[in-house]
């Protein structure tokens, strides 16, 4: 456990000296920034519209209108950021020769994979705390948008991020190129993103269709959105993310009997 | 301390090492030779549990590098080729890593932190950068991080690789420091430093250990052989006639393009010296000088290394 937290500091620690974290952030925010603008504005003025229409004015929410787009938004962009975020985490590693340094100190494979996933795990939810800020906008200015709903949007974000970024840390295990390492990252999950488009493609109904849309990041993803902590969601990334966590463990290990 | 039982280990069918066995005791210095691409630094690896031996035990400190792997990483510092640094760290908080992954308590770190910044000479860089680092600062920053948890086996490949010879002597030092209490070994081609540092020396070749042993017994060479330096004011072609009949006098031959210079192989024994010199003097060649030859480590490396095209060049 100690030696987990460790790594994992050291880790997060490690984001902040380059200026890689501090781009990551400013671009986040700022895109962000512009979608959450766009969103709000564009409420405001349709609820103004609707004020005067009794038949319309129930239909519109602040939840479906604001934070369902802003935080579809915020998972779609992760799908580019979180590579970047992962992408050094083992592969710089190997690069700077400093894995020949951890893989003969006294440091089981399984410790030094979940203190580095909780490393950038780390950096992924202080990337989401500050996200904080758009709802705590909202309060601050009179809207009320509804907190369960808000909450359950949180939980899909964390888990979308994890899983994501456990993505991201079995790629960087393969290689010692962090450029490499972001590459497969990045197919990898845009494949896991886009496989239930092809399960509306292969056709509503059909088993294929079910079981593309059960291996879809999004699709779990948007259930959160709705407002909705499925179970089914939560254990489907969970076990995702273990099952990358294990895979990456596989892959350091190998490298000692390979 | 330290035992090698014919160990090998082949990449894809590429042997890097073969069969070699060695074993070093408790307190001592190995110097580690080889040239380049000998299998040095994968016998290292082996011994540091970073690679798994194909076929072979290794035992360090009584414990199997592949069976008992965490007892042996808690007992062995190791210093790879390239020092394992992160660029972006300070010394201090890097030292500080490695010293809380290592096990060291966490009360103690600050305390051995401090010990291995004196013993490296980094005192004055602990708060400075890694990667602003010059290449020597580097190397010991490398070192300390090896010695940061006390460990009693040292494996350390290359230690003065890039260090200017003031520091090379500095290191030299605290690598022999380590004798007694640790048991040390270490990686180089540079021979002087084998012989200023090592009481044991291995040395590997094409992956093959070509020969082990303390560096008193390399050096004597031949067994009851000896070899002399004999110079002769008056240079005749008589001379080594003469030498090569004398009883005892295995062989002679001119050393070098100086007239009057020999190279003797004799009976390692005073009175052969003695019969030596009294023939010369006898024949009235005029002794200047009679010196006995310790056959360099690197005769005895080029040798066995199959650099003898190398050493005969070097002699012409």
């Amino acid at each position: 456990m100690r030696n987990i937290l460790t790594i994992m500091r050291r880790e997060f620690k490690a984001y902040f000296v380059s200026p890689v974290a501090y781009v990551i952030l400013a671009s986040v925010l700022f895109i962000l920034g512009l979608f959450f603008y766009g969103m709000v504005e564009a409420y405001s003025r349709y609820s103004l519209q609707l004020a005067g229409n009794p038949m319309y004015a129930g239909q519109i929410n602040l939840h479906d209108f604001v934070i369902r787009g802003f935080y579809s938004t915020f998972g779609f962009i992760m799908l580019f950021v979180a590579p970047i975020v992962s992408m050094r985490v083992l592969a710089e590693e190997k690069r700077q020769g400093t894995a020949e340094m951890l893989l003969t100190s006294p440091v089981t494979t399984s410790q030094l994979v979940v203190g580095k996933y909780l490393g950038a795990l780390s950096f992924g939810l202080f990337l989401i705390l500050i996200t904080l800020q758009y709802p705590l906008f909202l309060l601050f200015m009179g809207a009320r948008p509804e907190l369960p709903a808000l909450l359950a949007a949180y939980v899909g974000s964390v888990l979308l991020l994890g899983a994501l970024l456990a993505v991201g840390l079995f790629s960087s295990s393969l290689t010692s190129s962090q450029i490499v390492a972001a590459v497969i990252a990045f197919v990898l999950s845009l494949f896991l993103w886009v496989i239930g488009f092809l399960g509306e493609i292969v056709g509503q109904g059909s088993e294929y269709s079910d079981l593309l849309k059960a291996l879809s990041i999004n699709e779990h993803f948007e259930e959160f959105l709705k407002g909705v902590v499925d179970t089914g969601a939560v254990v489907f990334f969970l076990t995702f993310i273990a099952f990358m966590l294990f895979m990456t463990q596989r892959v350091v290990d190998s490298s000692r009997w390979r | 301390m330290i035992e090698v039982d014919r160990l090998s280990k082949s990449f894809g069918g590429r042997p890097a090492v073969k069969d070699v066995s060695f074993h070093v005791a408790k307190g001592e210095i190995l110097g580690f030779l080889g040239p380049n691409g000998a299998g040095k630094t994968t016998t290292m690896r082996i011994l540091t549990c970073y690679l798994p031996a194909t076929s072979g035990t290794a035992r360090v400190a009584g414990f199997d590098v592949f069976e008992q792997s965490m007892e042996v990483r808690r007992r062995v510092g190791y210093l790879p080729e390239n020092p394992p640094l992160y660029d972006e760290m300070t010394v201090r908080s890097y030292l500080d890593f490695v010293a809380r992954i290592k096990g060291v308590a966490a009360r103690q770190v600050k305390a051995r932190i401090d010990a291995v910044a004196v013993k490296c000479g980094l005192t004055e860089v602990l708060p400075r950068v890694v990667g602003h680092l010059s290449r020597g600062f580097r190397q010991r920053v490398g070192l300390a991080q090896a010695l940061i948890n006390d460990p009693p086996v040292l494996i350390l490949d290359e230690p003065t690789i890039g260090l200017d010879p003031a520091q090379i002597v500095e290191i030299r030092q605290v690598i022999k420091g380590l004798a007694g209490d640790h048991t040390v070994i270490f990686s180089t081609h540079i021979l002087p430093e084998v012989t200023a540092t090592c009481s044991h020396v291995i040395i590997i070749n094409y992956g093959q250990a070509v020969v082990a042993g303390p560096l008193s017994e390399l050096a004597a060479g031949e067994k009851g052989a000896q070899k002399l330096h004999l110079q002769v004011a008056r240079d005749g072609s008589a001379v080594s006639d003469a030498l090569a009949t004398l009883s005892g006098v295995r062989s002679v031959a001119r050393d070098g393009a100086r007239p009057g210079a020999y190279r003797l192989t004799v009976d390692a024994s005073p009175e052969q010296r003695e019969r030596v010199a009294g023939l010369v003097v006898q024949s009235g060649w005029g002794l200047l000088e009679l010196t006995p030859v310790t056959p360099s480590l690197e005769d005895i490396y080029l040798r066995l290394t199959g650099g003898a095209g190398a050493q005969e060049e070097q002699a012409a």
